[in-house]
């Protein structure tokens, strides 16, 4: 087959086991693949030792994969990333990390310009905190990993209307957890 | 996109979406992938170590290359440069190989320069693995395209080189050090390590990248970045080499040759006028890096912003500035914001204590206590106005904070205590606080459960109306007293009643029924509330005297019985009477002194004696019986012949 996209052209060379090519798969894809892991885990580092994982993984599932999509290699990774953060949320207590705020602002000055900005950020990061797994889930894979439905349907095993549908209800419950004065904003 | 109605959930989930990994946590994060896939790395640093000129160097460097090897490159994220951190793994090796040095601050410092060593070899060995990389060639000049390199490989080049210079300038430091201290031997090998950084010959550090494309873009490329050893050193290079970091990557440029001598500061070593025309952008950012950093545009800016903050390692703190998306690595491994405080110096400055607070009760007192930064505290308390702190203290708090509260008991009631708090930090400082004077609260009585023991009351002046009550309790209560005609009534009976609590009671109660049964109830309460009613106590009030006699005596038969000179006047009454005879020669008798017949009887006589002849005499007899009835007669007279 003919790859007119590089990251699944990458994923075909890497799986006839060339490692540049599977770093520039690698390199096409780490944000992503990162911010999800961020979102779900809540934590740099942990996030950081489970992408590496995730990456791993790939490669050595690679030879198994059967390369027919674009949308197929993004559900392909984020399965595997999607399994790492289950696997990883079973072994450590999913105690909440309550982040101050001097900290918060801190891990996030490089984001938000200003404080407003930052506040804005933190009401968001509070009303994720609120929203089912499932919904946290959506979110972070639309709009972080800025995912389309048809890769986010393969993820989740489901249909791309499906998951419309699904992220349409994720919209709305953060949107009943944000505060009223930050929602009309 | 299927939702077009941006709603502000929405548009907050982009706003904020997070930002990725930094690039030089994507290197570490691929070389840590790369090093756990099938095939080991390829970098080698064989040609490095073959050109050790010092047998102890290379066994030293070759340990801490080999040792820390593929396990350890990447045990860091914090690199030369961008942080300076210690490489654990390589440490140990090191530790171990100078094991027998007795001079043990001459192996920390080389310990310390191989640590440098192996980071740079790290980031060096970072770089592509298509291509060799080689440390310390220093001759020719360069030519580079560099435009044709990848942006992330430019970077690396530019973090190593920049590891270089920091980790050159470490060295020298250390070397210095060993210096003074006159460790020749010691001194030797850091030398040794020295000069292999930097280079064989011209004291400059190169990392000369060459790059052979067989196919068909065949292209050498030559990076050299220059190196200061030390402060008053120059560095000298052939090629001017401008590396800037940006937001997604570096730009290096090369000027053509022109020698040129730099002290110290390299950030101002841009090159100006003779840029290579590979970029037009690389003009105007040559501009804003010529004006130093703080000019760069706001984006910039901000993430090249250089945080402080104390580097935690080893039971040592180290301040250290790093840009912000280090200093998240940092953050998570314990390090904290902000300069240490006084990272090397030893704190001599005690806690200062505020909110020193006493909080009595009966038996004990709560101390608190608010330090400016961690501390332990011990305290004493001692009965008075003194603290004798010679002795074990009362407490002892257990961590080290800030805020202490400290409960000690055993004390007494209503008692002058003082208190005295003894501080010390981490360092030893102690503080001590100013005396503390309380006093306890007294013990408030203990809840008494127990009812009033309540003696059977008397019932005293039982009248035909009335009655007194007297009882006693064996506490002092108040209480409350009904009387009724019988036991059912005495619910419903009027209450008398006291608040006040006595020991002794007596109370009186009138308005009864003459010749009547009553009963008596007294209920007793203590101040606890505590109740004992008493048995019920029967009395009846007197009997009314009968009704009294208010009919007059009835006078009969009154005669008079004359002699010469005397006459004996003798009645009769119906009933027991006294009388009085009054007698006279005047019409009224009663004018006179009437004479007192006392005894009750109820045929009365009297004598009236020494009369006078011829003369006619009046008498009245008034009669009058037990009751004070009288009757009185009707005027009587006789005559004395």
């Amino acid at each position: 087959m003919t790859h007119t996209d590089e990251f699944s052209a990458a994923l075909s060379l890497a799986k006839a086991g060339d490692r540049g090519a599977f770093r520039h798969a690698y390199e096409h894809s780490n944000d992503k693949v990162f911010r999800f892991l961020l979102g779900q885990l809540g934590d740099r580092e942990h996030a950081l030792d489970t992408l590496q994982d995730v990456y791993i993984d790939l490669w050595k599932a690679l030879p198994k994969m059967r390369i027919e999509s674009v949308e197929g290699c993004w559900g392909f990774l984020f399965i595997i990333a999607r399994r790492k953060v289950y696997a990883a949320r079973d072994k450590r207590s999913r105690a909440d990390v309550l982040v101050d705020t001097e900290t918060f602002d801190f891990l996030h000055e490089g984001e938000a310009p200003n404080p407003e900005s930052r506040d804005d950020a933190r009401v968001l990061h509070q009303a994720l905190a609120r929203v089912s797994r499932i919904s946290q889930e959506i979110l972070n894979l639309r709009y972080w990993s800025e995912l389309s439905f048809k890769e986010i349907a393969l993820i989740l095993g489901t249909t791309e209307n499906a998951a419309k549908v699904r992220h349409h209800r994720a919209l709305k419950e953060l949107h009943e957890h944000l505060s009223p004065t930050y929602a009309a904003q | 996109m299927q939702h077009n109605d941006h709603s502000p959930a929405e548009d907050r989930m982009n706003l904020h979406r997070p930002e990725g990994m930094t690039d030089i946590e994507k290197m570490h994060s691929w070389s840590s992938i790369e090093s756990r896939l099938v095939t080991p790395i390829p970098f080698s640093y064989r040609a490095f170590l073959g050109r050790m000129k010092h047998k102890s160097v290379a066994v030293a460097l070759g340990l801490a290359i080999l040792g820390g090897g593929a396990t350890t490159a990447f045990a860091h994220n914090a690199m030369p440069g961008d942080v300076l951190f210690p490489l654990a793994k390589a440490t140990e090796e090191a530790q171990i190989l100078f094991a027998g040095d007795s001079k043990k601050k001459e192996v920390l410092r080389i310990k310390f320069a191989e640590k440098r060593l192996a980071q740079v070899r790290e980031l060096a060995g970072s770089l592509s693995t298509s291509t060799t990389t080689t440390l310390g060639q220093t001759t020719g000049t360069s030519t580079l395209a560099t435009s044709s390199l990848p942006r992330s490989e430019q970077k690396k080049i530019e973090r190593t080189e920049r590891a270089l210079r920091i980790a050159l300038t470490e060295l020298e430091e250390a070397r210095t050090e060993l210096s003074t201290r006159g460790s020749t031997e010691a001194q030797f090998i850091m030398d040794d390590i020295i000069a292999e950084l930097r280079g064989v010959g011209d004291g400059s550090v190169t990392i000369t990248r060459i790059k052979s494309d067989d196919d068909n873009d065949k292209r050498k490329v030559e990076v050299r970045a220059v190196v200061n050893g030390t402060g008053s050193s120059t560095a000298v290079w052939s090629g001017k080499v401008k590396i800037e970091e940006k937001k997604n990557g570096v730009r290096i440029k090369i000027e053509e040759e022109g020698n040129r001598s730099s002290n110290s500061n390299r950030d101002d070593n841009s090159g100006r006028g003779s840029d290579d025309d590979e970029d037009d952008e690389d003009e105007d950012e040559d501009d804003h890096r010529g004006r130093g950093r703080d000019d760069d545009d706001e984006d910039d800016n901000r993430r090249n912003r250089r945080i402080p903050l104390c580097h935690k390692a080893d039971g040592q703190t180290l301040t250290i500035t790093v840009s912000s998306s280090a200093a998240r690595a940092h953050l998570a491994h314990g390090d904290t914001l902000g300069a240490c405080t006084q990272p090397t110096q030893r704190d001599t400055t005690p806690a200062t204590l505020s909110a020193l607070t006493s909080t009595p009760f009966t038996t004990g007192v709560t101390l608190g206590l608010t330090a400016n930064e961690d501390v332990t505290v011990v305290a004493w308390v001692d009965q008075g106005s003194t603290v004798n702190t010679n002795r074990t203290p009362n407490a002892t708090s257990g961590s080290a904070k800030k805020v202490h509260s400290m409960t000690i008991t055993g004390l007494t009631g209503s008692t002058t205590y003082s208190a005295i708090l003894v501080a010390q930090d981490k360092s030893g400082n102690v503080s001590t606080s100013s005396i503390l004077n309380f006093t306890t609260p007294t013990a408030p009585v203990a809840s008494d459960n127990t009812p009033p023991v309540l003696v059977t009351p008397t019932v005293s002046a039982i009248s035909t109306t009335g009655a007194t009550f007297s009882w006693s309790t064996n506490e002092p209560t108040k209480y409350r007293l009904s009387v009724a005609t019988s036991a059912v009534l005495l619910d419903t009976a009027p209450l008398i009643s006291a608040s006040s609590f006595a020991l002794a009671h007596q109370t009186v109660r009138t308005g009864l029924e003459s010749a009547t049964a009553y009963v008596l109830r007294v209920v007793a309460e203590d101040g606890a509330g505590n109740v004992s009613t008493s048995t019920l106590v029967s009395f009846t009030t007197a009997t009314p005297p009968p009704p009294s006699d208010t009919t007059p005596p009835v006078l009969s038969n009154v005669s008079a019985a004359t002699t010469t000179s005397s006459a004996t006047i003798t009645w009769s009454t119906n009933e027991l009477t006294t009388a009085l005879l009054f007698a006279g020669i005047r019409s009224n008798p009663t004018a006179s002194t009437p004479l007192s017949i006392g005894t009750f009887t109820t045929q009365g006589s009297a004598l009236l004696s020494s009369l006078s002849a011829s003369s006619t005499y009046s008498y009245v007899i008034v009669a009058k019986d037990a009751s004070g009835n009288t009757s009185t007669s009707t005027l009587s007279t006789f005559s004395i012949d």
